[in-house]
């Protein structure tokens, strides 16, 4: 993955990104630094938010409330310019997400069974995004794959890992198997939308 | 202006006012869930109802071993028995919850611990179970103590088993000693380390007609204002004086020989047990024999000789002229008519030594003369055999001793004759004689048979002879080393011998020179 160096303009820029997002998406990777870098690590990413204009506190960040789309956007390129975190590494972000997303405590609901929580997952997205459609392609119970695709939905490259990761691992909690991945299409790519190809044993 | 205050610029003030207010309020809840979580000491986590670990706190963490990022998302058959958690999760699913029920927890480490552990069914607002909360405690501690508890138990009782075997044992051995004690046939008195008496077996109550109940317990000297044992007490002393088979006449024919031994536990003294048997049957016995001994004796010597006399008037010629052969014939019965004299005054000296007549009449002797008369009476004799005989005295003064001048000639003159018949022609024997300041000792040496290893105990007994003696010389009453013992230690004198088998013996015997203590 190539190291972006974020300016006060691409921050700008990301966050022109119309839409919202709930402040889980941004609370549970900064978590993710705290348990890998430690407060150190943490304080230099308030610093650095604060350093592009933005000056967001991480005790501040309210789960529930929205945010801007962009800011998740700006908040993922921070933490992989100050880390130099690469693919796996926002692949495991997201996968970690799903283990500290308060969300997914809360609309438990949904987990019941795996078909009704492929019934509920393009609810699900909204309920954490104002925008995007997440569908369901294909979940195919018998061969053990899933194709999920997001439309009308482009952040950030890295934002795609860290779908690829969080998807992932939804998917293994519903299925109680190893699932692995990989993202088929996708609007950095020049596709008109994003596409998960999902399997499992 | 806060960059994240846009939707203010949106929409209206009062409705963005609820609405975070309300934010502010989830936040907070959110803050309260958690720190609860956080807080409780008691290990919880969330279950899913597809059985999928979906929260957990630290304590959880703690107990399990997982950190939360490992073990959130699993399935909760990651840390619970399968069949156990599925059966936990179906009661828990139709009762809505399970108190206290006891489940093992695999650990992060691979250990195994029990958990008690307590579940509550989470529903929506449809009533649609959405999972579980599941709370533990963990048993380790208690199941921990429980087990050293059980072994604590195990080993009290095994200890308290063996106690019990051993006190059964002792109390058999206990009663394995009483009733030997109790049926011994020897009397049995137990005096402690203090001198008072602490046991009397039945057979001791019934020598001296005593009750021990009133006597246990007694000091000696208590137990001696007692009729009955008075005399045993002035006998064994106030302390109780250690002796071995002595004899204790408690009334006429009845006799007792008394050892005194003292016990000893773990090398050190206990007390002294006085062991009383009764010899009465055998001194009877002993006393009739010598009796009879002595009536036989008395009885054959009158004739014997009348004999004797008879055969040596025939053999003088009194009665007219005896043919050679006829001499010959008479000569021979007239020496063993001589020896059967002999033999009836041994034995009439050993009835008296037994019956105790055998009367010392101590005075002045010089022992270089007895010993001298006692050679004039042997040396024809050794000069017959061509015996070298030499005597040597430390001194040509006269010895003095105070004894009985005959029974010490008889002494000397039993040695010689022994040394004489004993060895073989052109042997050699020598008396010495040599003074101490306060013994006189006599040895009678010669180089003949000696005495053979295995019969050198026996040699002073009464009628007791080797079997080389017996071969060598078939006569011998076996009663001459028995009285030289007698008369010697009625001397206060001691007698003893050195011997080798096929080199010789030396005999010897010592005699205090002055005070001559009455016997």
């Amino acid at each position: 993955m190539e190291r972006e160096k974020i300016t006060r303009e691409k921050a700008q820029k990301f966050m022109s990104i119309p839409g919202e997002a709930r402040g889980v998406t941004l609370k549970v990777d900064w978590e993710y630094v705290l348990k890998k870098e430690g407060e150190q690590g943490l304080k230099k990413v308030e610093e650095k938010m604060a350093e592009l204009g933005y000056p967001l506190k991480f005790n501040e960040i309210k789960t529930m409330d929205f945010y801007p789309l962009g800011l998740d956007a700006l908040s993922m390129a921070v933490i992989a310019e100050l880390f130099n975190y690469d693919k796996d590494t926002f692949i495991e972000i997201g996968e970690m997400a799903v283990k500290f997303s308060i969300f997914l405590k809360v609309f438990l609901k949904y987990f019941v069974s795996p078909q009704q929580a492929v019934a509920e997952a393009p609810k699900m997205w909204r309920k954490h995004y104002s925008t995007g459609d997440l569908k369901i392609i294909e979940f195919n119970m018998d061969k053990g794959y899933a194709v999920l695709r997001l439309e009308n939905f482009s952040l950030h490259k890295i934002h795609c890992y860290n779908l690829l990761g969080y998807f992932s691992k939804i998917l293994e909690m519903i299925m109680k198997a190893k699932v692995t991945g990989e993202e088929r299409k996708c609007t950095f790519e020049g596709d008109k939308y994003h596409e998960y190809f999902l399997k499992w044993k | 202006m806060n960059p994240f205050d846009f939707k203010r610029l949106i929409k209206g003030e009062d409705k963005d006012k609820k609405i975070s207010l309300l934010l502010t309020d989830l936040a907070s809840l959110e803050d309260y869930i958690n720190d609860l979580l956080n807080f409780s000491p008691l290990p919880i986590c969330f279950v899913s109802p597809l059985g999928v670990i979906l929260e957990t706190n630290p304590a959880f963490e703690k107990t399990s071993g997982f950190p939360s990022e490992e073990i959130i998302g699993e399935s909760v058959e990651k840390i619970f028995d399968k069949q156990e958690i599925a059966r936990l999760a179906k009661e828990t699913f139709s009762q809505g919850l399970v108190a206290a029920k006891e489940i093992s927890l695999l650990k992060k480490d691979g250990s195994t611990i029990i958990t008690q552990v307590f579940t509550r069914v989470r529903v929506d607002e449809q009533s649609r179970s959405i999972g579980y909360f599941l709370g533990l405690f963990d048993l380790s501690g208690i199941k921990k103590t429980e087990e050293e508890l059980r072994k604590i138990q195990e080993a009290l009782l095994n200890i308290l088993e063996d106690t019990e075997e051993a006190r059964k044992r002792a109390e058999e051995e206990k009663d394995k000693t009483q009733a030997i004690i109790t049926n011994f046939t020897d009397g049995l008195l137990f005096f402690d380390k203090n001198h008072n008496l602490a046991l009397i077996n039945p057979k001791a109550e019934g020598f001296f007609d005593i009750d021990k109940e009133k006597l246990i317990g007694k000091s000696i000297k208590e137990v001696s204002a007692y009729p009955g044992l008075s005399q045993l007490v002035a006998f064994l002393g106030k302390e109780i004086k250690k002796v071995s088979r002595k004899e204790f006449i408690v009334r006429e024919n009845f006799i007792l020989e008394v050892s005194v031994i003292s016990m000893k536990a773990n090398n050190v003294d206990i007390g002294d047990l006085v062991v009383l048997h009764d010899v009465s049957r055998e001194k009877t016995v002993e006393r009739l024999k010598t009796e009879f001994v002595s009536l036989a004796a008395h009885q054959l010597r009158t004739p014997l000789s009348a004999i004797k006399w008879s055969i040596q008037m025939i053999l003088d010629g009194d009665l007219g002229r005896v043919a050679q052969e006829q001499k010959n014939i008479l000569g021979k019965t007239y020496q063993s008519n001589e020896r059967m004299i002999n033999l009836i005054n041994d034995l009439l000296n050993l009835a008296r030594i037994e019956e105790g007549k055998y009367v010392i009449s101590p005075a002045p002797v010089d022992i270089i003369k007895t010993c001298e008369e006692a050679i004039d009476i042997v040396s024809e004799s050794m000069r017959g055999k061509n015996i070298k005989f030499t005597f040597i005295k430390s001194t040509e003064k006269p010895i003095k001793v105070f004894a009985d001048e005959e029974k010490l000639k008889l002494v000397i003159q039993n040695l010689l004759d022994n040394a004489f018949k004993y060895t073989p022609k052109g042997g050699r024997v020598v008396l010495s004689l040599k003074e101490t300041l306060k013994n006189v000792r006599v040895e009678v040496k010669d180089n003949g048979m000696g005495i053979a290893k295995n019969e050198q105990d026996r040699v002073f007994s009464k009628f007791f002879r080797t079997r080389e003696a017996v071969l060598a010389e078939p006569a011998g009453s076996g009663l001459g080393l028995y009285m030289a013992k007698n008369i010697i230690e009625s001397h206060n004198g001691q007698i003893g011998f050195v011997s080798e088998e096929g080199k010789g013996t030396t005999f010897y015997f010592t005699m205090p020179k002055k005070d001559l203590k009455p016997v």
